[in-house]
């Protein structure tokens, strides 16, 4: 009885988590991108028009990020659990980023310009660490559990393992830290998200364990010190 | 026979992982050699000049505690090992290291033999593997000689001081281990006087599981627990209330109430979004593995190693500051809470406990030994 009223409460809630998710990232992205990206770039390379008409072009731009990334959501979801889903998919994208920045996502349309310095060395192979500590393992685990295992998802954990390998490639070759290293955790992520999904379809009658309910949470919680560390009043 | 001969090449395979990381692991501890709060706990903190011998130590631990801190017990045995020189001091971290990820094994289940699969030992390797893995500054909590002796040193006696009483929630007609009313008397001083967090961590838990076995069991409270009980509280009493602290509090300056509880948030959430996520997630998807799929419901061991983690980062809220390494004891709590979740799921299903435990510890621990190789080459 308490868990279904919780169950409820937390429908409501999830979405709202992830709609918080989204706009910090837009606002994220507009202060590091006018701050040492794209933004600033364009800004500087293109005078003639203003500072405000970049910012608008860069808010728009993550707003359709943003659309972007929730998309798998629809696909992998129950009907009646569509909104729990997308929102669930948001904020698993950003927080299993493997940075510890977000604005790893944010960054890729700068980094691709090689424009930026990128970051050093130690760093990223910090990132690719935590990438293989997270993800792949849970895709292991989930993948060869009864009802969720079968050829499909082993497709999916062969294509994860593939796009580590990129991603590691990527990682030594100058310039290369770009769109490969978007869709090395966009992939994952995505894969892990479906895994979750088959794994909250076994669940009986419509209670969301609180098990669930505390890995969202957490997500949640590593998307909020994220965006916020990039902003202006938290640094890190 | 060919299961038997499989089950003794993975386990020579995970013995090999484990002496690999030992191996990168005391690597990485030569690369560290003594710096910052070492060069001066190298010396007589009361005189100024180098130690030379037990007796300097006293007398630096005595102007420590009423001039800097709290934390005697900790700071006088790093003392005591930086006189032995880099190389010993290298050889002890990397033995405590091991150490510690062996009592977490110890701690997550009282009787670990899984059929005498190879699980053992990668469980093992798993402990050892997330120590790395899962560890936001390597460096600063287990390589330097200061972060090592606070955190790992202190973490292997906490976890024995925690030993006895988990045996005690998890079958309270378990027989008491050998002289225990005897070694939990200095055990729990220095378990309750390691540090600020741990200390109290240890007598709320301490009390706890003495509140179950009155209230739930129904059974006569032991002589080890009372003794466990007071010695931590004491301990605790002696790490925070020492005079040095004060010292300290004082010369910090005071932010207005607003602007401190903003910081304090922002840090907590630092703690848990960023410090203690890895090792959390992990955690995360091992009980969801367990509890949904496999139908395994959390005992009371479980409830009071997660009460302990919520203790040990609650109890940050306290400080000024939550520097990276100080989510060490909160992590090690959580990967013995993991690694007990796996023995459970193993005891359920051999099956889906191989490739939960194989692949992770392999994946884990691969990522232990590239952040290791780090620690080498920059």
């Amino acid at each position: 009885m308490k868990n279904n009223s919780f169950s409820k409460a937390y429908r409501m809630i999830l979405p709202i988590l992830a709609l918080a998710v989204l706009i910090m990232a837009v606002y994220a992205g507009i202060d590091r991108q006018m701050a040492t990206g794209v933004g600033y770039w364009m800004f500087l390379h293109y005078e003639s028009k203003s500072r405000e008409f970049w910012e608008i072009c860069i808010n728009i731009g993550m707003a359709l990020f943003v659309i972007l990334v929730s998309v798998p959501g629809l696909f992998v979801s129950k009907s009646n659990d569509r909104l729990l889903s997308i929102s669930r998919f948001i904020i698993f994208v950003f927080a299993l980023s493997p940075q510890i920045d977000p604005a790893f996502f944010i960054n890729l349309f700068y980094k691709a310009s090689a424009v930026i310095p990128s970051d050093t060395i130690p760093d990223r192979i910090h990132s690719l660490v935590i990438l293989c500590v997270m993800i792949l393992p849970i895709i292991l685990l989930l993948s060869r559990i009864p009802d969720i295992g079968g050829s499909s998802y082993r497709m999916l954990l062969m294509s994860a393992s593939v796009w580590t390998i990129f991603t590691m490639l990527c990682e030594f070759i100058p310039g290369g830290y770009s769109l490969w290293i978007f869709l090395s955790v966009y992939f994952p992520a995505m894969m892990l998200f479906i895994l979750y999904e088959k794994v909250y379809m076994l669940v009986k009658d419509r209670k969301i364990p609180y098990i669930f309910m505390a890995v969202e949470i957490l997500c949640f919680l590593r998307c909020a010190h994220s965006l916020l560390a990039i902003t202006a009043s938290y640094n890190i | 026979m060919k299961i038997r001969e499989n089950r003794k090449i993975i386990s020579a395979i995970y013995l090999l992982a484990v002496c690999l990381i030992g191996i990168l692991l005391f690597l990485a501890n030569r690369g560290v050699p003594f710096m910052m709060d070492d060069d001066w706990y190298s010396t007589n903190l009361a005189t100024g000049a180098p130690l030379s011998g037990f007796g300097d130590v006293i007398e630096s631990q005595i102007w420590h505690y009423n001039n800097w801190g709290g934390r005697v017990i900790t700071h006088g045995l790093l003392q005591l090992i930086l006189m032995t020189g880099n190389a010993a001091a290298d050889i002890f971290n990397t033995l405590t290291t091991l150490v510690l990820a062996f009592i977490i094994c110890r701690i997550s289940r009282k009787n670990f033999d899984i059929n005498g699969s190879p699980a053992i030992i990668a469980i093992f390797l798993f402990a050892l593997s997330g120590l790395f893995a899962f560890n936001p500054n390597i460096k600063m909590s287990m390589l330097w000689e200061a972060g090592s002796v606070n955190y790992v040193y202190s973490t292997v006696w906490i976890l024995c001081f925690l030993c006895p009483y988990l045996r005690a929630v998890e079958d309270p007609e378990s027989p008491d281990l050998r002289l225990v009313n005897l070694w939990m008397i200095p055990l729990s001083l220095i378990s309750g006087w390691s540090n600020e967090n741990m200390g109290p961590t240890c007598f709320v838990i301490a009390l706890t599981v003495i509140l179950i076995r009155v209230r739930a069991d129904k059974k006569p409270v032991k002589a080890w627990m009372i003794i466990g009980l007071i010695g931590s509280l004491i301990g605790s009493i002696l790490c925070i209330l020492a005079p040095g602290n004060f010292v300290r509090v004082n010369e910090i300056d005071k932010l207005p109430l607003s602007q401190e509880l903003i910081n304090r948030i922002l840090s907590m959430l630092r703690g848990i979004g960023d410090f203690l996520f890895p090792s959390l997630i992990i955690l995360g998807f091992v009980m969801i593995a367990a509890h949904t799929l496999l139908s395994i419901s959390f005992d009371r061991t479980e409830g009071i190693l997660l009460f302990a983690i919520l203790l040990s980062y609650g109890a940050m809220i306290l400080s000024p500051h939550y520097p990276d390494r100080a989510s060490f004891g909160t992590m090690v709590l959580t990967i013995a809470t993991a690694c007990r979740l796996m023995y459970r799921i193993g005891e359920k299903d051999e099956k889906i406990c191989a490739s939960l435990i194989y692949g992770m510890t392999i994946m884990i621990a691969m990522g232990a030994c590239i952040k290791l190789c780090l620690y080498q080459t920059v």
